[in-house]
């Protein structure tokens, strides 16, 4: 198992994280938290020793600044393929580069234990038909899982129709949601655990909140 | 009796302005509260902000007093100003969220001019109102003032062709919802600074009854675009 990097989450997964060699996807609108999951998740890598690979649309930098906002450094730095500010470029057009720079950066670290996140299956679903990034993300994610990988990936739940984010799901095996909720005057926001490999069917809804000096799950109690 | 009529009208459009403005504010308030992205937060809070400034504009025009008065005008001025900052901080947001960070409307050359003139113009319409109290009944100030809205329409006017373009351009539903709803609220500010001089002409009161529907609509509208910052779910309670 990998750990999510918030301990309160790896005790609602079954006390460990997340399966080996699985693909978490993680939906939820605009600012809701996401990435804050799947930076400690990166963290929680780096702090073990895994080799954390970075896939992002958005300038390192402002991931890097993201980061620091909620309270995480670490002496070692994830590898990053983003169009600004990384070794390894991204072009959102050619989502077989993306693919070929993200085997290769794993399959040249395969001696050690692979965290791979990213955040471009919104942006490349909105550039490329849905049947073709379905294949794309089923092939990538199949490849990575034989290299012994956990892969997280962000998915904009605004930007998508929902029967096009319920086909995606398909290709992960964990899939967490994120929103706001209403519960009378007040807005509060929880997540679900829509399904986890290896886990039975988790009902309910969790609290949970961000602060600089992590972040904190808890069971909604109703 | 129709004198009556209308003052019901009236106070009741100014009840449910005000009502659903607070609405907004709350919800804004609870909404930026609850997000994380900072981009998405700072929306909320600027727009609890400018109905807080709404709120405060409507409840010191209901009141006698001159000093009242002399408040709500210039809540008037503070409203319009950051009313311009919140779009330009907008189309900045869009930019920022945006894959490709396209150029909306020269905005980016046009925006400290607009300022400029909204604040320049609101300044001098605001000092001479204050300094000058005999020269509000003069036919050259009726010009002034006539011009000055007309110089707030065309400003605001474009502000909302730009929003609209936005809406239009971005990817993001989130914020193409929002700064629709924002449009429309921008649309209908649009109208009642284009509405209250003519109206107030011909019969002030009428005017006034028209002009606080239409504030009725722009605060909808702006209690619509603070929920439409996040979908907003019911829990369903399941049988574990």
């Amino acid at each position: 198992m990998v750990s999510t990097g918030v301990p309160s989450l790896d005790n609602v997964l079954g006390g460990e994280g997340y399966p080996d060699r699985s693909a978490i996807l993680v939906e939820g609108p605009p600012g809701i938290g996401k990435e804050v999951l799947c930076y400690w998740f990166v963290r929680s890598g780096l702090v073990q020793g895994d080799y954390c690979l970075y896939a992002t649309h958005r300038p390192v930098l402002d991931v890097v600044r993201d980061m620091k906002g909620v309270g995480i450094t670490t002496e070692r730095v994830p590898e990053w393929i983003s169009s600004t500010g990384s070794n390894i470029k991204l072009d959102l057009r050619d989502p077989t580069s993306i693919s070929v720079n993200i085997k290769q950066s794993v399959h040249s670290n395969k001696n050690r234990r692979v965290r791979v996140a990213t955040d471009l299956l919104s942006p490349l679903l909105v550039l490329n038909a849905v049947e073709l990034m379905y294949n794309f993300w089923l092939q990538l994610l199949s490849d990575l899982k034989q290299q012994d990988c956990v892969t997280f990936a962000l998915a904009e739940e605004g930007m998508h129709a929902p029967n096009v984010l319920t086909t995606m799901e398909q290709v992960f095996d964990g899939v967490i949601e994120m929103r706001l909720y209403e519960e009378g005057l007040s807005i509060t926001p929880l997540f679900r655990i829509k399904k986890m490999l290896g886990l039975p069917p988790l009902h309910g809804y969790f609290r949970f909140s961000v602060s600089s000096t992590g972040m904190e799950v808890t069971p909604r109690v109703h | 009796m129709s004198i009556d009529i209308v003052d019901l009208l009236e106070d009741f459009a100014g009840l449910a302005a005000t009502a659903v403005a607070l609405l907004a504010a709350y919800r804004s308030l609870t909404i930026g509260k609850s997000l994380v992205t900072r981009v998405y937060r700072t929306r909320a809070y600027w727009l609890a902000a400018l109905m807080i400034i709404f709120v405060a504009f409507a409840l010191a025009g209901e009141s006698s007093s001159a000093v009242a008065t002399d408040i709500s005008n210039n809540l008037f001025y503070v409203f319009l100003i950051a009313l311009l900052v919140f779009i330009d901080s907008n189309v900045a947001a869009a930019k920022e969220i945006d894959f490709f960070h396209k150029d909306i409307l020269h905005w980016h050359v046009l925006r400290i001019p607009l300022l400029a003139i909204v604040v320049a113009s609101s300044v001098i319409v605001a000092v001479v109102s204050a300094a000058f109290p005999a020269f509000t009944n003069s036919l050259l100030y009726d010009i002034v003032v006539i011009a000055y809205f007309t110089l707030l329409g065309v400003v605001f006017s474009y502000s909302g062709a730009a929003m609209i373009v936005i809406a239009r351009r971005t990817y993001d539903r989130t914020m193409k919802k929002f700064i629709k709803m924002l449009g429309f609220a921008i649309l209908c500010y649009v109208l009642f600074l284009t509405l209250f001089i003519p109206l107030d002409f011909i019969y002030p009161r009428l005017g006034d009854v028209v002009t606080t529907f239409i504030a009725i609509a722009a605060a909808y509208f702006f209690y619509r675009a603070a929920m439409s910052l996040s979908p907003i779910g019911r829990v369903l309670e399941e049988v574990v």
